[in-house]
């Protein structure tokens, strides 16, 4: 029998509850095993010292008193409502919460979200293959020229960075690095650069 | 009272007979008051618990269905309310040395030895309870004190016969090891 079940019936049969049909059952098992006898000494002297717990004191009049108490918390309460908190604005308060949640969800979207849609920095240009790192070469596009470019081009995250491209852009003399400059240029600035990027690498 | 002289209290409480709560309330605040009790020892502290189960009641009582009985359903909340407050104490003491009490004599005509001895053993069942795990504390608290069938702690605590008897089983027998050994 599982060892579950048989904690089962002796409690029952410690409490003397026991399904009378299950008596001899449990008898049977306790005849068998000296361990779950000391399980059942154990219940039985149990029960025996809790008869002398006593229920602790109650104040005189507790119970008189109780209902009183928790008509006057709940009075308060309502009064306390009803002076800060109007009726109608109870009603209105889930359908309101619920399109506070909604409006605040939309305003860390629109934190959160680019001013446009123009794409992040590292999306400027495709992904790379890892052996045009290598074939990369000097080329001009309308926005400055590579010719004094002689470095090798960066890899992040698996997208090409022309960063000594951007770095030698004359048009852009007030800006210090690459971000900055990619996040001043549009779509279709961005487009025609990396069409230059194809064309550079026969695309 | 019976089941549905409890139903029609909550039916007119539900149109607004304030009455109807407080009829409800007399009928189960010492019921409620004891299962609480067993779970913290300190009266204030029961008391303050208790109280917050006829408030939570009060204002849920609008969305009972009755899919339940109504002791089922306010014992529930009494379980539950007395569980969160027994986690906060812990939370507290974590944070701060609390002064847990000493067990105070009473002078009257009963031997001071025996009650001393008395007020130990209550002490130290008591203790005995409060190191049980949540659930068999629960299902101790019900089945021994409250004496009720399995069946309706079943309904109570959405446990199954086999599972309370085992956690029963479990509770009495830490209880009894406790008692023996003091830890």
């Amino acid at each position: 029998m599982e060892r579950d079940t048989l904690h089962q019936l002796l409690i029952d049969y410690a409490e003397g509850t026991i399904d009378p049909s299950l008596r001899s059952t449990i008898e049977t098992e306790l005849n068998k095993s000296a361990a779950l006898r000391d399980e059942l000494a154990v219940l039985q002297n149990t029960f025996a010292q809790l008869q002398h717990y006593e229920a602790n004191d109650v104040p005189a009049l507790y119970f008189t008193t109780l209902l009183p108490r928790i008509r006057e918390r709940i009075e308060s309460h309502s009064r306390w409502k009803r002076f800060f908190i109007p009726q109608w604005v109870e009603k209105f308060a889930a359908p309101a919460t619920a399109l506070c949640v909604l409006m605040f969800i939309a305003g860390l979207y629109t934190i959160f979200l680019p001013d446009d849609t123009r794409p992040a920095i590292y999306s400027v240009v495709r992904q790379s293959e890892p052996e045009e790192v290598e074939q990369l070469m000097i080329f001009d596009t309308p926005f400055g020229s590579t010719s004094n470019f002689s470095s090798t081009p960066i890899v992040v995250n698996d997208n090409i960075i022309m960063r000594e491209f951007l770095m030698t852009s004359s048009m852009y003399d007030n800006v210090v690095n690459d971000t900055q400059i990619l996040a001043q240029l549009d779509e279709q600035e961005i487009e025609q650069i990396v069409q230059q990027l194809d064309a550079a690498l026969h695309y | 009272m019976n089941q549905a002289d409890e139903l029609k209290l909550i039916e007119d409480f539900k149109k607004g007979n304030e009455q109807a709560f407080n009829q409800l309330v007399l009928r189960y605040q010492e019921k409620i008051y004891w299962i609480v009790r067993r779970m913290i020892p300190d009266h204030d502290e029961a008391d303050d618990v208790t109280q917050n189960v006829f408030i939570k009641a009060y204002h849920s009582l609008k969305s009972f269905k009755g899919d339940s009985s109504f002791y089922t359903w306010i014992y529930r909340i009494a379980i539950n309310l007395s569980l969160n407050e027994i986690r906060r104490k812990k939370i507290r003491r974590a944070f701060s040395i609390e002064d847990e009490g000493t067990p105070q004599l009473h002078a009257d005509d009963e031997n001071p030895l025996e009650r001393l001895e008395k007020k130990e053993l209550n002490a130290l069942i008591q203790e005995a309870i409060n190191q049980l795990p949540e659930k068999q504390k629960k299902v101790f608290v019900l089945r021994y004190f409250e004496e009720l069938p399995y069946e309706e702690i079943s309904k109570i605590l959405h446990t199954s016969v086999g599972g309370l008897k085992a956690n029963y089983f479990h509770a009495v027998k830490k209880i009894g090891e406790y008692l023996k050994h003091g830890t």
